[in-house]
């Protein structure tokens, strides 16, 4: 695209800038800082404010730091959406202080939270979302003996999450990055007891580790790289001053807009690969673990052992999308690599094809919700893969609101149907939980992509730029594809669910059925379905309201909107903007008139033609009429069946090709060790015991012996010459005198 | 120089003192090796500290000059006070403790 046509499409006329102002704001630390203290207050005293109190101490020291944290996110978010040239920033502390790194050049890093718009949306998104599911929680929790520990989890992971948005470094990003993980692990194992849910936490952790080996690895490459770069930019002329090597996102976005060092950059090759792909790839391996996409997704799903509000929190709205604001953070290292751009997009499209056909026949409504939460995950890779930085975060924030807003009522629904979550045991609810199903229907419909809702906008959004864009090495239409297919299949389970739950008659008994309680020990046995509880409710109203409302923030111009969201995180994506391309409307996808948005109608008539199709079809099947595993069997044909409901056997093939033979390998090695290393040692120690005799020997007959002989003979002469002390007084004078007279008797001699 | 006294020379020289000091100091050595009294060892102390002054004094007059000599003398004169003191008190409390001053019943240190 040459630049003029470029410019000339910018409807507004304006191209945007790096964010160049940084704005102190000294209440920003506070944003991490409030939900850590209420984390350390449950974390240590909460056993006993909840006995000696109750548990509403204890909720409200939680829910205090959380809704602090919005209100503080709100302001910063009002100052940056009000000037696009400002960013927010405080300086807390030297982190690192002038470390030697390669060559002779040093590092400085400080500890510093900073802003953007990019992060400010973010920062709501999760205060917001986080507020509303600890005031859920309170109503969830509520029988829960360990009532402090959840909570104390929840401010921990808020802290962390936030600290994770607002870190303006690798570093800094990555203690957050590490701290969520660990909240994951705490929340996932919450009913530790229960060694299946502790081991889905192991799984979480140890499938995370494997993606963060990747980023770390992929940031050193990088950290190299940029010292190689530096030094031919300086020699080739470079204006720009610095340090070379920065972990610094806004110093590193700058220092890529100036197009020498870019140049330089991409030269660098790092064995057979492009620096820049590698390290950028690498990046989306940790993004791949910390989101669940191929081939990590696997934790996701085994992650819903957790209590159903951490479900929502951490594994549908905030936590795993990190990686995907990750890679937005980094948009302007991925717009230089269309390798990477390719590897994201196709992970991301492939993934949510994939993860939609697992979710179609799950029985457990968690299991699906957290295999949409997948696919979902898939859209927004796909976004960000494509260019499309901005509508990837849109998909992550219109989702965060739907996803969680469907989480809750899933979790509504189990704590209505005394901890059941098979669908078998559901059906009819809509009467008993009216608001739970009203709110999860308009969520249903937002996932769905429905027009007029929060995910019709942010989906279309994503498959019209993965259908236009210019920088995969696989043509757009094929993602776009993937991703509309995706579209209908999504549509298909989400209704499946909605009516097998809400629509029919209730099947989960009265008061005689038992035995299928996931919580044997909890004191319900199925029965009657529960009445909701308010604090349930006004969470997922407000949520529900937002996956209503929350698309008009972005509405394409296409439809007569003006791409509000877009232009919004433009400046934070500015690094990045001459690197990707468009196909049909010029640079940022804006033409005039309707000539060039017919395609953009097309793709977007096609994509809800197939999300009717698919409302239609699970609404046909399964509204009102509950259709069991067997019958699903026999309608879709077992071997189809068997393979979605058993996941690809995905879980197995790891098991089979991947840790059974690590397993067996460490069995191998340990024998080894067994055998061969402890046999040397073993050696080793037997010929010291030898030597050690014979060095024992010595020393008793030798050096012994010369020792006592010493003592014998000062003893055999002591006991001879103390004859001549005999105590009498004469005998010394006589000494005396014999003595001087000798002595004389010398001198006179010597004379 | 050479003053007489009824004939009889007043200066008899050096040699005549040391006569006498050596006779003096032998009585004092025989009377501390044969002696078994404490108190008489003492007095054989005195007698060989005395000798020892009778020397100071004749080497001072006749060799040195000056009144070094005296003054050592007066020094031995005073120590051999102190050294009384002492020493007589130790008797005390040899005889105290043992009822008897015979030096060779008082040697428990040997063995």
């Amino acid at each position: 695209m040459p630049p003029d046509t470029a410019t000339a499409a910018h409807v507004a006329g304006h191209i945007a800038q790096l964010p160049s102002v940084a704005v102190e704001f000294g209440l920003l630390y506070l944003i991490p800082l409030l939900p850590a203290i209420g984390a350390v207050i449950n974390a240590t005293l909460g056993l006993k404010i909840q006995n000696k109190l109750g548990k509403n101490a204890v909720h409200t020291i939680a829910l205090a730091g959380p809704i602090a944290a919005f209100v503080i996110a709100v302001m910063a978010f009002l100052k940056v959406a009000a000037n696009d040239e400002i960013f927010l920033i405080q300086r807390m502390w030297t982190w690192i202080g002038s470390v030697p790194v390669f060559k002779g050049a040093t590092l400085t890093l400080d500890f510093t939270f900073a802003i953007d718009r990019l992060g400010a949306v973010m920062l709501l998104v999760v205060s917001g979302v986080g507020s509303l599911v600890h005031v859920f929680s309170t109503g969830y929790m509520k029988d829960e003996r360990p009532y402090w520990r959840f909570f104390a989890g929840m401010n921990l992971f808020m802290a962390m999450m936030l600290i994770l948005v607002m870190g303006d470094s690798f570093l800094l990003m990555f203690v957050g990055w590490e701290g969520v993980g660990l909240c994951s692990w705490l929340l996932i194992g919450y009913y530790y007891e229960d060694i299946e849910k502790a081991e889905a936490a192991m799984k979480a952790f140890v499938v995370n580790r494997i993606g963060d080996f990747a980023f770390v690895a992929g940031l050193l490459a990088l950290f190299w790289g940029m010292g190689e770069a530096y030094t031919h930019y300086k020699a080739a002329g470079g204006a720009a001053s610095g340090p070379a090597h920065t972990l610094v996102f806004r110093e590193l976005a700058a220092l890529v807009a100036d197009p020498k060092y870019t140049e330089e950059l991409l030269k660098l090759q790092l064995g057979p690969f492009n620096l820049v792909t590698l390290s950028t790839v690498m990046f989306f391996g940790g993004a791949a673990g910390k989101s669940a996409q191929i081939p990590l997704y696997v934790w996701l799903p085994d992650a819903m052992a957790g209590p159903t509000p951490v479900s929502a929190l951490i594994h549908a709205a905030t936590m795993v999308t990190a990686g995907v604001y990750m890679v937005a953070r980094l948009n302007f290292l991925y717009a230089l690599s269309p390798v990477a751009m390719t590897v994201v997009a196709t992970v991301g499209a492939v993934t949510a094809l994939f993860a939609a056909t697992i979710g179609f026949f799950q029985t457990d409504i968690k299991k699906v919700l957290a295999y949409s939460t997948v696919s979902q995950l898939g859209y927004m890779f796909i976004g960000v893969g494509v260019g499309a930085y901005a509508a990837g975060i849109f998909h992550l924030m219109t989702h965060a609101f739907f996803k969680a807003c469907l989480f809750l009522g899933s979790g509504a629904v189990i704590a209505s149907m005394h901890h059941r979550q098979d669908m078998k045991d559901m059906g009819g609810l809509a009467k008993h939980i009216p608001w739970t199903y009203r709110t999860f229907f308009i969520s249903t419909l937002a996932i769905a992509g429905v027009p007029g809702l929060a995910g019709f906008f942010s989906k279309d959004e994503i498959l019209w730029k993965a259908f236009d864009n210019g920088n995969t090495l696989i043509p757009g239409w094929f993602i776009w594809g993937l991703g509309a297919v995706a579209a209908g299949f999504t549509a298909f389970y989400m209704f499946r669910l909605t009516w097998q739950i809400f629509s029919g008659e209730y099947r989960g008994g009265g008061p005689e059925a038992h035995g299928h309680d996931a919580h044997g020990d909890h004191g319900h046995h199925g029965g009657a379905p529960l009445p909701e509880d308010w604090r349930m409710s006004l969470p997922l109203i407000i949520l529900a309201f937002l996956a209503l409302a929350g698309g008009y923030v972005g509405v394409p111009s296409a439809l007569g909107g003006n791409d509000g969201f877009h232009h919004f995180l433009a400046p934070t994506m500015a690094a990045s903007e001459p690197h990707v391309q468009w196909l049909a409307n010029g640079n940022d996808g804006h033409g005039s008139g309707l000539h060039s948005h017919m395609g953009e109608y097309v793709m977007m008539a096609i994509s809800v033609l197939i999300a009717g199709l698919g409302i239609l079809l699970a609404t046909k099947l399964y509204y009102k009429r509950y259709r069991s595993p067997d019958e699903e069997k026999a309608m879709f044909g077992l071997k189809l069946w068997t393979v979605l409901y058993n996941k690809y056997f995905v879980d197995e093939g790891y098991f089979r090709f991947v840790i059974h033979p690590f397993v067996r390998m460490c069995r191998v090695a340990g024998r080894f060790d067994n055998l061969v290393i402890d046999g040397v040692v073993n050696l080793a120690g037997f010929l010291m015991k030898i030597l050690a005799w014979i060095s024992g020997a010595i020393d008793r007959h030798f050096v012994d012996g010369a020792v006592l002989a010493a003592g014998d003979l000062i003893r055999a002469s002591g006991s001879q010459i103390r004859r001549i002390q005999t105590g009498r007084i004469q005998n010394y004078v006589l000494g005396v005198m014999a003595g001087s007279m000798a002595l004389i008797l010398v001198v006179i001699l010597m004379q | 120089m050479a003053s007489t006294f009824y004939g009889i020379p007043m200066e008899v020289g050096l040699t005549p003192y040391l006569i006498v000091a050596a006779i003096v100091f032998m009585f004092g050595v025989i009377n501390v090796s044969t002696r078994r009294n404490a108190i008489g060892i003492l007095l054989g102390v005195e007698l060989m500290l005395n000798a020892a002054n009778i020397n100071f004094v004749a080497f001072a007059h006749y060799v040195a000059g000056g009144v070094n000599g005296q003054v050592f003398a007066i020094f031995v004169i005073t120590l051999a006070a102190a050294e009384a003191a002492i020493a007589l008190a130790i008797v005390m409390a040899i005889f105290n403790h043992y009822q008897t001053i015979e030096v060779d019943d008082v040697s428990t240190m040997k063995e």
